[in-house]
C-alpha cells in the first residue's frame, strides 16, 4: 500500500492506496499535509509510505490524535482494478443507516454513515475522480463545513469570482478566457465556509483536464455569477431566493437522504447569504472582467 | 364558507424551508420541486402547525394584521389552495 496525507483548509485526508499510478494521480491534485509529516518521528525524510512503515503503531496513533483537534480527518483506503468502463450509466446510492454505497459500472465506494471512512474500489482515473467528487462533496456537507459546486472559479483583484451555468453556458469558457488570472476551478468549485463568516475557495483538485494544481490556494469568495451568454457585457445583482435556486442545482450532490438533503439546502442558504450573485451577460471574450472588479 | 373552510390542513413533512431577504423557499425534498412565497406565505406555512384550518388562519391573521375578517379569508383560502395544489399541504 501507499501512503498520501493532503490537508484542505482545516481538513486532513488520509489515502491509502493499492498502485504508485493511483498514489501519483492523487499525490498530484491534493495537496500535502507538511504538518503532519513533520509531526512524524525521525527518519521520516523519505517517502511517507516509508515513514508510516518505520513508526509504530503507538506513534501514528498518536500523530493522529494530535491531529484530531485541529480538524477533521477523513480515511480512504482506495484500490483499483474493479469493474468495467464507464458506459453513462447512473450512479446508485444504498444507504442502510451504518453506511452508504455508491455504484456505478466503473466503481464501488462504501462510506460509514459520517463519510469520515472510505473504501473505493475504481475502474479507471475517470472513476476515481467522480467517486472522490461524490464523497467530498458528501463529507463536506454532512458536517456543513463546505460544498463542491458544478463551476469554475477565477481569481481576480484578491477575490474568487465563481462563473455557474448549465452546460454549455461558458463556465470553462470564462474561465479559459480569463488568463493570465489564476484558475481555481473549471469543474468542481471547491468551496468552505469560514467560522468568521467568510467564504473560501480553494484550489480544486478535481479539474475536468488532466490538469494538476493551480497557482493560487485559496482565496475569499467575492461573489457568485450566473452565465447568460449574450450580445452585450453587463451584470445585474440577483436576490437570495433565486441564488439559493440556483446554486442547490449545482451542487455535487447524490440524494439519498433527508436530513443530509436539509444540510445540503443549509449550507446553500449560508453561502448566499455571506456573498453577493449576479447575473453576468456575457460574450465569448474577456470584456466581462470589465463589469466584474 | 366553502368546502375547505372547516378541513384539517397538514403540511407535508419532508418540506424544508429557508428564509432569505424577506423571500420563503417551500424545498419538497422527495420531489425536488421549489415553490417561492412571499413573507405572509411564509408566515402562514408557520401558522399552519398551530391554526390547521382555514378559518383558524383567518381568525388569527385578521386579527394580528386588523384586517377584515372577508377579505382575509378569500386570500387564505386561495392561498391555501394553491399550496394544495402544488403538493405542500394535504387535507382531510
Amino acid at each position: 500500500m501507499y501512503l498520501y496525507r493532503a490537508k484542505v483548509g482545516h481538513h486532513r485526508i488520509r489515502f491509502e492506496v493499492q498502485t504508485e499510478h493511483l498514489k501519483e494521480w492523487i499525490a498530484a491534485r491534493f495537496p500535502e499535509d507538511r504538518d503532519e509529516l513533520a509531526a512524524l518521528p525521525v527518519g521520516s525524510g523519505e517517502t511517507a509510505v516509508e515513514a508510516a512503515g518505520a513508526a509504530s503503531e503507538s506513534e501514528v496513533v498518536a500523530a493522529l490524535a494530535s491531529t484530531e483537534a485541529a480538524g477533521a480527518k477523513a480515511v480512504l483506503y482506495i484500490t483499483d482494478f474493479y469493474g468495467s468502463m464507464y458506459d453513462e450509466g447512473p450512479v446508485e446510492i444504498e444507504a442502510d443507516g451504518d453506511t452508504v454505497v455508491y455504484s456505478r459500472k466503473d466503481y464501488r465506494m462504501e462510506t460509514s454513515a459520517d463519510y469520515s471512512s472510505v473504501k473505493l474500489q475504481v475502474f479507471d482515473d475517470l472513476a476515481l475522480k467522480h467517486a472522490l467528487i461524490n464523497w467530498y462533496s458528501a463529507w463536506l456537507i454532512h458536517r456543513r463545513e463546505g460544498l463542491l459546486v458544478h463551476s469554475s472559479c477565477v481569481v481576480d483583484g484578491g477575490k474568487a469570482w465563481m462563473f455557474v451555468g448549465h452546460s454549455g453556458a461558458g463556465k470553462s469558457t470564462a474561465a479559459e478566457l480569463s488568463a493570465p488570472r489564476p484558475i481555481l476551478s473549471d469543474e468542481a468549485t471547491l468551496l468552505l465556509l469560514d467560522a468568521d463568516g467568510g467564504v473560501t475557495i480553494h484550489d480544486s483538485p478535481l479539474r475536468s483536464e488532466n490538469e494538476e494544481r493551480g497557482e493560487a490556494d485559496a482565496c475569499p469568495l467575492g461573489g457568485i455569477h450566473f452565465l447568460v451568454q449574450a450580445e452585450e457585457v453587463r451584470r445585474e445583482p440577483v436576490g437570495k431566493v433565486e441564488a439559493l435556486i440556483g446554486l442547490m442545482d449545482k451542487v455535487f450532490y447524490w440524494k439519498h437522504s433527508k436530513p443530509e438533503t436539509a444540510k445540503m439546502i443549509a449550507v446553500c442558504r449560508e453561502v448566499v447569504q455571506r456573498v453577493p450573485a449576479y447575473e453576468l451577460h456575457f460574450q465569448k471574450n474577456d470584456s466581462f472582467w470589465e463589469v466584474i472588479s | 364558507m366553502t368546502v375547505l373552510a372547516n378541513q384539517l390542513l397538514k403540511r407535508q413533512e419532508s418540506i424544508e424551508t429557508a428564509e432569505l431577504d424577506g423571500e420563503w423557499v417551500l424545498l419538497d425534498l422527495e420531489s425536488h420541486s421549489i415553490t417561492k412565497v412571499n413573507e405572509m406565505g411564509g408566515y402562514i406555512w408557520e401558522l399552519l402547525e398551530a391554526c390547521p384550518t382555514i378559518s383558524q388562519l383567518t381568525e388569527r391573521v385578521a386579527s394580528e394584521y386588523a384586517a377584515d375578517p372577508l377579505q382575509v379569508q378569500a386570500d387564505v383560502e386561495a392561498y391555501v389552495a394553491e399550496l394544495i395544489r402544488v403538493g405542500l399541504i394535504v387535507h382531510e
